[in-house]
């Protein structure tokens, strides 16, 4: 995609964006060390507590990685790597601080930044060339600034659009020594066109596999399918990988959609399997509660509920994901919890679950409520609204139902988590 | 043009609420920073507006004034009455009983509203 940048005479001179994906190195595991620098040099590994089956790595430093160690391990494996490994304990409040700098950061290059994940950001840098100097000397100076301010290594990937950009951090700037690569309209097709269809943005496991099974195993082979075939078969979205993989996307940096939000969620891997139906559906109801306030302090209200169930079962996996549509809009818990135990009983095969997840869809400002005077819901208002001032001021655990003190419950562990992990 | 076509990056975007919480301060943070910047007006600038002031006290023109003080920027519509030197704030009639004082301190922009 082009921008317009002057008009000479009669003609309009046209020149690509300036784009930049700027990635962190092993983001959790950076934050760690730069925070006790005594870490520094060893292998560090992020994973979350193993006696509540959180017990991945998040993220392994470099000299973590060196011996083997990946994300998404389980902890056991990492051990057996690398026996001298240094397991540290999330603390997510903290990555989020650092993301936040980061941002603050970006922001005295440019205006126009987009957090896309807790350690990736874009940034929107056209025009600047003639201020801040080339992109290359711009990413140096990023790459600088981060280092000295927060001791976080950053890559940075440039295209004319945010795909490219995209593209080049995660396939090449990576594994650049100087830890940045330009991907453009000229050399897009010819860098990426012999990589596996699996390293193009938007192809998961699932659609990799869709696409294994017709033949296509580059990014090449599926540019040269027709659109109107992957439209056919896979709709808008094999549409927008067929512009993918041709480098096309029509994406803008545009900070004010960071807060677009089409709906609240919240699931939760449990710490042991549960069985019994009653302890499932106190999870479900203080989960209900968890994503109703979420959707309040928005200022949300939302039409359709969304109930999902994971067996404990690895091996033959089992489950559901359903969704209903709520007579009306809203974000009280007592709307939302009867929709919630309707999809439960009706979907819940009794085989053990092992997480569980509920959301609140089709989101609108809650000044747009329908009337609704009934006396009932009017003390349930004033209920929660008061429920909600006493958690804000007080803390999240400062009030809750007596149910929660019962057996299977919950709400006192995630009180004090972020994420899933220690805040 | 649907809007996976234009939005991609926000429709897969991965951020805890907390994070986008703290981001949606941040965000709110930078636009009060914004609405309380004062802006620099170079002498020319100031001289310009002294000159529209003083020609819609002459001629009773209606103006426009954006002020900012505490409360944030304000934009006032009316005809200037009377400016007072000693306490330093111009008065204007915007139609109500009492005239309004502004205090021209407080003043960042100044446009004629009526035409010529």
């Amino acid at each position: 995609m082009q921008t317009l940048v002057r008009i000479t005479g009669d003609r309009l001179i046209m020149r690509p964006k300036v784009i930049f994906l700027a990635d962190m190195e092993s983001f959790y595991a950076s934050v760690e060390t730069s925070c006790n620098p005594s870490l520094r040099g060893k292998p560090v590994a992020v994973c979350g507590d193993p006696a509540l089956r959180h017990g991945i790595i998040l993220a392994a430093s470099r000299e973590a990685k060196a011996f083997g160690i990946k994300t998404g391990q389980p902890a056991w494996e990492a051990r057996r790597l690398c026996p001298w490994v240094i397991f540290v304990h999330p603390r997510m409040q903290t990555y989020i601080d650092y993301s936040l700098h980061l941002t603050r950061i970006f922001e005295q290059f440019t205006d126009r930044v987009l957090p896309y994940s807790v350690d990736e950001q874009f940034l929107d840098l056209t025009g600047l060339e003639n201020i801040l100097g080339s992109p290359q000397k711009l990413a140096a100076d990023i790459n600088r600034r981060v280092w000295k301010e927060t001791g976080i290594r950053c890559r940075i990937g440039m295209g004319e659009n945010p795909l490219q950009a995209k593209m080049a951090c995660d396939c090449f700037a990576k594994k650049c020594p100087n830890a940045f690569f330009e991907l453009n309209g000229a050399n897009y097709a010819c860098r990426t066109w012999n990589l596996p269809v699996s390293s193009l943005f938007g192809v998961g496991h699932r659609m990799e596999s869709n696409f294994h099974r017709i033949g296509v195993r580059t990014i090449g082979h599926l540019a040269g399918l027709p659109r109107e075939m992957l439209r056919r078969r896979w709709g808008i979205n094999g549409e927008v990988l067929w512009l993918n993989a041709h480098g096309i996307d029509y994406s803008t940096v545009e900070p004010a959609s960071i807060h677009e939000q089409k709906g609240v969620g919240h699931t939760a891997t449990l710490p042991r399997d549960y069985r019994k139906q009653e302890e499932i559906e106190l999870v479900l109801l203080e989960m209900s509660e968890e994503v109703c306030r979420r959707a309040r302090r928005q200022g949300k209200i939302g039409t359709t509920v969304h109930l999902f169930c994971r067996g404990a079962d690895f091996d033959s996996p089992t489950g559901f994901s359903r969704q209903k549509k709520l007579p009306e809009a809203t974000a009280l818990v007592m709307d939302i919890y009867p929709t919630v135990l309707d999809l439960f009983r009706k979907h819940w095969d009794r085989k053990p679950l092992r997480a569980v997840g509920i959301s609140l869809t089709g989101l609108t400002a809650y000044r747009q409520l329908q009337l609704k005077f009934s006396r009932h819901c009017e003390q349930e208002e004033n209920l929660t609204r008061a429920v909600d001032q006493v958690r804000k001021r007080f803390g999240k655990a400062s009030i809750f139902r007596a149910s929660s003190l019962t057996s299977g419950a919950q709400f006192f562990q995630r009180a004090k988590m972020i994420g899933g992990h220690d805040s | 043009m649907s809007k996976k076509f234009s939005q991609q990056f926000s429709c897969s975007k991965m951020m805890l609420p907390e994070h986008r919480g703290s981001l949606q301060q941040h965000a709110d943070q930078n636009r009060w920073e914004q609405e309380y910047r004062r802006p620099i007006l170079d002498e020319q600038e100031q001289e310009q507006l002294q000159q529209i002031l003083e020609q819609a006290l002459l001629k009773k023109q209606s103006i426009k004034i954006i002020v900012l003080n505490e409360s944030g920027r304000q934009t006032i519509y009316g005809i200037p009455l009377r400016i007072n030197p000693g306490t330093g704030t111009i008065l204007l009639s915007t139609g109500c009983v009492r005239p309004l004082a502004v205090k021209a301190a407080d003043v960042i922009h100044l446009e004629k509203t009526d035409p010529g």
